[in-house]
């Protein structure tokens, strides 16, 4: 899509970085930040964001904006995105389709939907009202799941290419989640790859998870497993060339350490795009 | 659950009943009448998992993740009560003071009043204050910024000056009022929670940003009476005033200056007040 264009391999912004980030000015392409870290009146984290946007494209990626739940919108998480992305000027916003408040109350999770009617219209129309707000096409992301409804109708991939229709916005597809997700509910992730309109995807998460044998969690916690790897070769052949994010949260290792793995998905990127040339000349 | 399938209310509703209950889902399907066969109208069991068992991953999730960040934000309270304390406290916090924030930096907000009337502080009244002590270092590490007055800033003013000047605390300030000293528990830092139980000693606590840093002290008894002016920004000339009827014992001028020395070390007073 136009409005998501492709930044090259970014990694998350993340506090133990921070120092290193901006005293040392990695090569790396872009940064990926989680918007509420940065929802706050000001201290170091905001100085921080300030100094790596004067030097790198940043993007904002959200948690809690709770696109599924069935509370009203939180208005003030809205304006509050709105004054952060003002400030930032980001090259896009993302979140996630899943819920994570009910009652006024919130879980800080992302919950997942039944693949329903009733969840593809509620949720298209509060992203419609989002994009409204904030003056800008979302990118939406796919959650990694444990569960599933009986209530579902429809397939993950059936549901997201719907919503991005629907509710005209783009999609962040999270291979690693594709990956935990198709394992714990027994499906082939090639499918789900094959499913998704290619011109609505503007960017791909790549990430670790853990195993605990009767199910995948996804951790963050660790470099991202061949078989993730794989289906990226999968994904770029089907997608293109897109922006690529590692995304790695807990057992943090150094920042060279990250932007290695960066560089991996990058060669990789590279190797399948040429290949795919290649093929494309034999066929011609 | 009811027979038929519910809307997407009702499922959001009783996901959330069940992933925060107590004691797992289990238990928590007991106490609202239900069964796993209930559960799994909604929610799908396979061999490898059942309905119940899926949903008390997002239960386990929800507890260890945020108390992973209330032992981030309260390590020394969690110190001195121990891991396995520290774990029933969240547990029994989680369940009167539900998050309703957006931001889990939130989570732990209510936890310093709400330790104060926990059974842990019954035999410990000062962990309250320790908790708060520690909450509000989080609050003024992202508080608003300001342009602080410095001592160069200072030297620019003309004697004459000065008691015009006005004077203001930065935003990234606060106070707060603990019944015991807890500051040195504070100082043994988490590692060390060996030693005497602080005593009573009601006093006004700052806590305030000298970027990056944070920092606390007791205000002393001037700096007490003075901060409410302080806070909303006065003269320096009537800053002396004040300590004129309080002090009377020393020379006022240079009692003023003194003050306004260490306010000005400490990266306390905002340059918009010039």
């Amino acid at each position: 899509m136009r409005d998501f264009p492709n930044l090259g391999h970014g990694i998350g912004l993340r506090p133990a970085h921070y120092r290193s980030v901006v005293e040392d000015r990695p090569a790396i392409d872009w940064f990926e930040v989680i918007s509420e870290n940065f929802m706050v009146p000001g201290g170091n984290p905001r100085r921080v964001l300030r100094d790596v946007r004067e030097r790198y494209p940043v993007v904002m990626h959200g948690v809690s904006m709770s696109l599924g739940s069935t509370d009203p919108i939180d208005e003030t998480y809205l304006d509050a995105l709105a004054v952060l992305a003002a400030e930032t000027e980001p090259a896009w916003i993302s979140d996630h389709v899943c819920w994570s408040s009910i009652g006024g109350h919130t879980g800080h999770d992302l919950w997942p939907l039944p693949y329903t009617e009733e969840a593809l219209a509620h949720l298209s129309s509060r992203i419609l009202h989002v994009q409204d707000c904030l003056k800008r096409r979302l990118l939406i992301e796919n959650v990694s799941s444990y569960l599933t409804y009986t209530h579902s109708t429809m397939s993950e991939w059936e549901f997201l290419s719907a919503l991005a229709e629907r509710a005209d916005c783009g999609l962040l597809l999270d291979v690693n989640n594709i990956f935990v997700s198709a394992h714990n509910h027994g499906f082939d992730p090639r499918s789900f790859l094959a499913g998704i309109p290619i011109d609505r995807v503007g960017q791909i998460h790549l990430a670790g998870h853990s195993d605990h044998g009767a199910h995948l969690l996804d951790t963050h916690d660790r470099p991202v497993c061949d078989g993730v790897w794989s289906l990226y070769e999968s994904a770029v052949a089907r997608f293109g060339a897109v922006s690529t994010l590692i995304e790695w949260d807990d057992n943090l290792p150094s920042l060279e350490r990250v932007i290695e793995e960066s560089r991996r998905a990058a060669d990789l990127q590279a190797e399948v795009l040429a290949q795919t040339e290649r093929s494309v000349r034999h066929a011609g | 659950m009811p027979a038929e399938r519910s809307s997407l209310r009702d499922i959001q509703a009783r996901f959330y009943s069940l992933v925060t209950a107590p004691q797992g889902v289990a238990l928590g399907l007991v106490e609202e009448g239900l069964t796993s066969k209930d559960l799994a109208i909604d929610i799908c069991g396979d061999e490898r998992l059942s309905a119940t068992e899926r949903l008390d991953l997002y239960a386990n999730m929800y507890f260890f993740r945020i108390l992973d960040v209330l032992r981030d934000d309260y390590p020394r309270l969690r110190a001195v009560v121990g891991d396995g304390e520290f774990h029933n406290l969240v547990t029994d916090y989680l369940l009167a003071c539900r998050p309703a924030s957006f931001s889990l930096r939130n989570a732990g907000s209510r936890l310093p009043g709400f330790l104060a009337s926990h059974r842990l502080s019954v035999h410990q009244s000062w962990l309250s204050d320790l908790a708060q002590l520690e909450r509000q270092r989080i609050e003024v590490f992202d508080a608003a910024d300001s342009e602080v007055l410095s001592v160069p800033d200072l030297q620019r003013i003309a004697p004459g000056a000065f008691a015009d000047l006005h004077v203001q605390l930065i935003a990234a300030h606060t106070t707060f009022e603990a019944g015991y000293a807890v500051e040195p528990v504070w100082s043994n830092g988490p590692g060390e929670v060996e030693g005497p139980s602080p005593a009573a000693d009601p006093h006004t606590v700052l806590v305030w940003r000298q970027d990056p840093l944070v920092y606390h002290r007791r205000l002393d008894a001037l700096e007490t009476a003075l901060y409410p002016s302080l806070r909303r920004g006065v003269a320096f000339g009537l800053v002396c005033e004040q300590i004129s009827q309080m002090r009377s014992d020393r020379d006022v001028a240079q009692l003023a200056f003194e003050f306004l020395g260490r306010l000005v070390n400490d990266g306390l007073l905002a340059v918009a007040s010039m």
